[in-house]
């Protein structure tokens, strides 16, 4: 398999608390891979593990099919990056922090400043020192810098953090045509889970430093099952009438007013119907499908964390 | 090398730089014309004269030295920028060398002017107000001019002291107060000897230890970015 990055077993203990513990991630060539986990899982930890920014104390990288070592530098050259939070020169105006950029990485296509600034939605403020953006700008920036010299491997820790939501619909198209266009590689980490549901083809769900699981979209698809969901206003009738008139036993009493019923062989209809004659109120009633969200929740609830 | 210093220098502007070293030279000059015009004291020669003017840029000189180091350096670390300065594909010992010999650079240069400016404020407190014991003589500079030297290299080498000790905790406050540490043990140094300037073993010998401890910061202490 070709893959842009591996991880075997990689390790990083801070003060006795391991913050990435035997993670062994698998990205492929030209994938978008969604890197998601709660707050202090251990994602930018990671990805600066990746960046060579900080030393793993077990395990090994390998970019490029080429392994990290703490002196190897000339990798980053293929690499666009965003780590923690947008950080510029705030003296220098946007177009000075990325020719800037271009002259460390060695790019010497300057007119790609101009285009990722256009990609980003901020040519008219170009000239104006960064100090005047606001985090959102600055968010933008840190793309614009990170897709500057056309990288083969974008490593994008949260970037669609403060961006209002036409931003982020925009960025999600930008990455996409990186993606297609290019070829490049994306390694992105959000917490927004309905963002990386739209743009990855694979993701990998990290808690406590620990990779839960590493999963393609199309497989999560498949455990996306489709239930109905009732709001009504007895719900201990409700699932009498499910079970003894309607033979359906797979259900589940979420709350005081809603039932989720996983059993299918029964459509909306002929449910709202038996409802109806038992003079049960209905406040709604439909189809559901689990989102990526719920499986997320489902494998870093305490359940799944204690199974591993 | 120096493509990676000019880089520097566009990303921190000479402007304030120079207007900063300006006002140290003529802080400093002011210092000295009002040490030299003090009447309670014996007339200096044109020997203790200089000495003045060593103390003097003593403590600005390695002061500046670590204010530019917790500027260009430390800050770096604690504002985070050196994330991305470090996610470029060069080695990083390079780029802080480069930061490291641009700020030596700067301040020699200033040093340099300032020792110019300082002597030629010294021969003219003579020439026209007569406040210097003895005549001025060309063999004067066979004194002064190695005497500057021996300090320029000496208070370069406490500045790049600053950048050790400040990188210790990538703290701003410890480089500084580093810095007043490094002038006093120089001052102590001269007064127990009895000198009017650095000798050679103390040059030779501060050389020595900053750059052992330079090269040990390079190579253990700015790859910490956590």
């Amino acid at each position: 398999m070709n893959y842009t990055i591996e991880t075997h077993h990689l390790k990083k203990v801070y003060k006795d608390k391991a913050a990435v513990d035997d993670v062994s991630i698998h990205v492929k060539k030209g994938e978008i891979y969604g890197f998601v986990g709660p707050n202090g899982a251990g994602k930018s930890t990671l990805m600066k593990m990746l960046l060579n920014l900080v030393e793993p104390d077990l395990g090994e990288i390998i970019l490029f099919g080429n392994k990290v070592t703490p002196n190897n530098f000339e990798t980053l050259k293929k690499i666009g990056s965003i780590i923690e939070n947008p950080y510029f020169y705030e003296k220098l105006t946007a177009r000075q922090n990325l020719d800037l950029h271009c002259e460390y990485m060695g790019y010497h296509n300057k007119n790609q400043i101009g285009e990722a600034l256009h990609y980003v939605g901020l040519v008219k403020d170009a000239d104006k020192k960064v100090s005047q953006y606001s985090l959102g700008m600055k968010q933008r920036l840190a793309i614009a810098r990170a897709i500057l010299t056309t990288p083969n491997l974008l490593i994008l820790d949260e970037p669609i953090n403060a961006l209002d939501p036409e931003g982020i619909r925009e960025m999600r198209e930008l990455f996409r045509r990186q993606s297609t266009d290019y070829g490049t590689t994306i390694f992105i980490s959000s917490h927004i889970l309905s963002e990386v549901e739209q743009i990855a083809d694979t993701i990998g769900i990290i808690q406590n430093g620990k990779l839960l699981r590493e999963i393609s979209m199309s497989d999560i698809h498949k455990y996306q099952t489709d239930y109905i969901e009732a709001k009504v206003d007895n719900t201990e009738l409700a699932g009498y009438v499910l079970e003894q008139e309607l033979e359906i036993h797979d259900f589940k009493i979420v709350s005081d007013n809603r039932i989720e019923i996983y059993d299918l062989r029964r459509s909306v209809k002929e449910i709202s119907a038996a409802f109806i004659f038992n003079n049960i109120g209905i406040d709604g009633i439909g189809r559901r499908q689990n989102s990526l969200e719920e499986y997320f929740f489902q494998m870093t609830g305490a359940k799944a964390v204690d199974s591993l | 090398m120096m493509h990676l210093m000019k880089l520097e220098l566009r990303k921190v502007g000479l402007k304030k730089y120079i207007m900063i070293s300006v006002a140290g030279i003529l802080i400093s000059m002011y210092f000295l014309l009002v040490g030299l015009n003090d009447s309670s004291t014996v007339r200096d020669s044109y020997e203790t004269a200089f000495t003045m003017v060593g103390m003097i840029f003593c403590f600005y000189y390695v002061t500046l030295f670590s204010v530019l180091v917790s500027s260009y350096i430390v800050n770096e670390y604690n504002h985070k920028t050196i994330l991305i300065m470090f996610s470029y594909p060069i080695d990083r010992k390079k780029l802080m060398a480069a930061k490291l010999l641009l700020i030596t650079l700067l301040v020699m240069v200033s040093m340099m002017i300032g020792y110019i400016c300082c002597g030629l404020l010294i021969i003219m407190a003579d020439q026209y107000f007569g406040l210097i014991k003895g005549e001025f003589e060309t063999s004067v500079l066979h004194y002064w001019i190695p005497t500057a030297l021996k300090a320029i290299i000496t208070f370069c080498a406490l500045g790049m002291g600053t950048f050790v000790a400040g990188m210790i905790k990538k703290s701003v406050p410890m480089t500084i107060v580093s810095a007043m540490l490094f002038c006093y043990i120089r001052q102590f140094y001269i007064a127990g000897r009895n000198l009017h300037g650095e000798d050679w073993l103390f040059v030779i010998g501060v050389v020595a230890v900053t750059m052992a401890g330079v090269y040990y910061t390079l190579i253990h202490k700015i790859g910490q970015v956590d």
